[in-house]
């Protein structure tokens, strides 16, 4: 039997509803869901799509990455298509580009900062600027030195244990665009990985994710990623093993 | 981002809630399991889980000195038995709350009693929660929080005790407003014979109310010109027969006058109790559309008594939204007496005085009035011990995760809360010239020494800042504090996810780490926050909010 919600009804599904990103909730139209549900989730699916398939735009590294003279450099990858499908290639790039980094950046910091577009180019665009600005007044507050960030094209996370292997940092942030979800596009995350370099492996990394509007604001997770820097600075380990220790 | 949830963090804190109130005093520990609800990547966020009590003890009698007020050797000497009888010592209690209620006859020594179980109540117990925060713990305490969590209904929790009646209502799990009454059950205190020893100044006030609004229903009235003045009398209003109350209808004299030591006849006892009951339930529904009190319509008050709300009666603010309740809880002493037989005959000359009150007249009053007026209704599961569930469960908060606690020396305790920012929500600016002064003026208007204690202030932002204004709010804050010459540490509020960020920047301002920020805390109406230690893994800390410590009459 048909019949429309109650009052009540509709006020305790909106707080169900407001917990969650999940699509709960949302009603029937026969036996499919209802066009607009429909509609959004078909949206939500496209923007994700998108995001995997978007590139640092023209105005993100001319506005923002000239402007701060942050070194721009690229992966192994020719192009977006060639990073999606061979995974291995955004973990490393050639020895001319880390040759680049090194003329550009100063070595031997506590910290070195990568930047990478990885699966969601547009969680750079939507997060960075609020992060690194708070990330790097923090660890300049804390006593802690960082060198200049890295910006990468079709990066993927462990390219930032090559990277500050290179410049000889004693911890490496990767700040990257997570894989989108159909509740985010724009969610980024932080890899943390405490002497990185060719030996590093998954279990060495401390990551912090979610970062985004509705999830951890960007300026925040800026000022715990500093946290966690100071944390693993001083403890000298990083990933599951840092977390044993707290 | 996807990953399983983390186990269960091995963290707990345990919890003591101790209620001493105008007739019973008792104490319970709970231990309050904290779990992290965060998946493995994300930043942990540490929330209370389950609540288990470990001990509850015997209800004691209030232990009274021969003025009346409240013996603080006496109540600490029990308290201390039952902390050694339950097997804790004041070192193992990490939070909770001790809550002094009654009639200002007996909160005289509040302060001075507080004193006496402070050594009991361990490093972080908030002393005396304010009347908005002990209806809001009964109302937890009681169960009606979470039935109207589960079921989405408006809940009206009613907690009735020695002294005072609080009220909450809650609605899909959220509180709607609160409101305390000096309504209790030594509104009359009696020997236990049944004569009369005292009228409380809210009995009085009551007797006089209800003899002021009745046209039609029967008034009791104090005797105004009995040189006790402490005497009661039952007259006659305006068109009243009382002889339908005395059984004698001969009887036409202006007025009987109770004095002290004399015997009220029970029947005049019961009308009574009627009439505060019906007024109780009236206050609490008479605030509803005009289509959910229906019954008020048909009662036998033609005036509402409500609309003559004597403001004595009333502790804080009285009830203003509009809401329609679809079920009354009972709590506290009241409720507790609620759950024997009705008035008999015999009881009404043996029993009912055992309390020496009113209460066992007052809880007929109330099921007499609820079955009048068909009111769905629950009595809580543990009426008399609400107020202490709730306290020993509730009063705590755990901040957000991402704060910052510098290097202060914590708990700090009673620090009162200023709001001198509320105009400046959407401020991304801010500036020195306008901030430093209104900061001067929220914190003289507490004392005129800026210096003597320390103040927590608050900053209310209408969204996340970004960091631009962060930072500006970061540099006026900082510059605020130091040329007002504000005690260390400084203690900042703030409302959105940013705490972690703030603390830092006022950091790199200030030079030095004496500055406390936290945020996810719900700081509705309260006057004064608790902060406690950092918990183990140094992510949150637990917080007590306050409101009023102890009202001023």
């Amino acid at each position: 039997m048909e019949r429309i919600r109650t009052e009540k009804e509709t006020l305790e599904l909106a707080s169900m509803s407001n917990a969650t990103p999940a699509r709960i909730a949302v009603g029937r139209a026969g036996t499919r869901p209802p066009s607009s549900a429909w509609i959004r989730f078909r949206h939500d699916h496209a923007a994700a799509r998108d995001a995997v398939h978007s590139e640092l735009s023209e105005e993100f590294i001319r506005g923002y990455a000239h402007a701060k003279q942050l070194p721009v450099v690229q992966s192994m990858d020719r192009d977006r298509a060639d990073f999606v499908l061979n995974p291995p290639k955004g973990k490393k790039t050639t020895d001319e580009q880390l040759a680049k980094i090194r003329e550009q950046c100063p070595s031997q910091q506590d910290v070195q900062i990568v930047i990478c577009d990885g699966l969601s180019a547009l969680a750079i665009e939507s997060n960075l600027r609020e992060l690194l600005p708070m990330l790097e007044e923090g660890l300049k507050i804390q006593g802690i030195t960082s060198g200049k960030p890295v910006v990468v094209h079709f990066g993927r996370v462990a390219i930032a244990d090559q990277i500050s292997h290179a410049l000889e940092a004693k911890l490496a942030i990767n700040l990257i665009g997570e894989r989108p979800g159909l509740s985010s596009g724009v969610g980024m995350s932080a890899y943390l990985t405490y002497n990185p370099g060719p030996n590093t492996i998954s279990s060495d990394r401390t990551v912090v994710s979610n970062i985004h509007d509705r999830g951890t604001p960007p300026v925040e997770a800026g000022a715990y990623i500093v946290h966690l820097a100071k944390t693993i600075l001083d403890r000298k380990v990083s990933g599951v093993e840092l977390q044993k220790t707290l | 981002m996807t990953s399983s949830k983390t186990p269960t963090s091995k963290n707990s804190l345990t919890s003591v809630g101790i209620d001493i109130g105008t007739t019973s005093c008792h104490l319970v520990f709970s231990r309050l399991s904290l779990v992290n609800e965060a998946s493995a990547t994300q930043i942990p966020r540490l929330v209370i889980g389950e609540r288990s009590v470990l001990y509850q003890s015997p209800i004691f009698f209030t232990p009274l000195n021969d003025d009346g007020s409240i013996d603080g050797a006496a109540v600490s000497a029990i308290m201390r038995s039952e902390y050694s009888r339950a097997g804790f010592t004041p070192d193992d209690i990490n939070c909770g709350a001790v809550i002094i209620t009654g009639e200002t006859a007996r909160l005289r020594n509040a302060e001075a009693v507080l004193d006496e179980i402070s050594s009991l109540a361990g490093d972080f117990v908030a002393a005396s929660a304010g009347p908005q925060l002990e209806s809001i713990l009964a109302g937890r305490g009681s169960g009606a929080f979470q039935y109207s969590k589960d079921t989405g209904k408006t809940i009206c929790n009613i907690d009735i005790g020695g002294g005072t009646t609080n009220i909450a209502v809650f609605r899909n799990g959220a509180l709607v407003e609160t409101a305390c009454l000096r309504i209790g059950a030594r509104c009359l205190q009696f020997t236990k014979q049944g004569e009369l020893t005292r009228v409380s100044a809210a009995g009085k006030t009551l007797i006089d109310c209800f003899a002021a609004a009745t046209s039609t229903g029967p008034v009791i009235v104090t005797g105004t010109g009995t040189a006790t003045g402490n005497g009661i009398e039952t007259g006659v209003g305006a068109g009243t027969d009382f002889s339908a109350y005395t059984g004698n209808s001969a009887s036409t004299a202006a007025g009987t006058t109770y004095d002290i030591r004399q015997v009220v006849p029970t029947n005049t006892l019961k009308l009574l109790a009627n009439d505060i009951a019906t007024f109780l339930i009236n206050f609490v529904a008479t605030e509803n559309h005009a289509a959910n009190r229906s019954y008020l319509r048909d009662a036998e008050v033609s005036a509402s008594p409500v609309s003559l709300l004597p403001q004595n009666l009333l502790l804080g603010d009285t009830l203003t939204k509009p809401f329609s309740i679809d079920e009354y809880w009972l709590s506290g002493g009241v409720a507790e007496l609620m759950n024997e037989s009705l008035l008999t005959e015999k009881s009404m000359t043996d029993d009912y005085f055992r309390f020496e009150d009113f209460g066992c007249y007052l809880a007929d009053g109330l099921k007499h009035s609820i079955a009048e007026h068909h009111l769905p209704h629950t009595i809580a599961n543990n009426p008399i011990r609400a107020t202490v569930l709730g306290a020993g469960s509730y009063s705590v908060q755990l901040s957000g995760n991402t704060i910052s606690a510098g290097v202060a020396k914590l708990p700090l305790k009673g620090v009162p809360l200023i709001r001198p920012f509320q105009n400046l929500a959407d401020q991304i600016n801010p500036d020195s010239e306008t901030i430093s002064p209104l900061l001067y003026k929220a914190i003289t208007v507490h004392c005129q020494n800026v210096s003597a204690k320390s103040f927590a202030i608050v900053l209310h932002l209408n969204e996340n800042p970004r960091f631009e204004a962060l930072k500006k709010w970061a540099m006026t804050l900082s510059h605020a504090c130091k040329t007002n010459n504000l005690r260390l540490p400084y203690i900042i509020v703030i409302n959105t996810d940013s705490a972690m960020a703030l603390g830092q920047l006022m950091q790199g301002e200030l030079g030095h780490k004496e500055v406390i920020v936290l945020d996810g805390i719900d700081l509705s109406n309260g006057d004064y926050i608790d902060i406690g230690k950092p918990l183990s893994n140094g992510s949150s800390i637990p917080v007590t909010i306050k409101s009023l410590v102890f009202s001023n009459e």
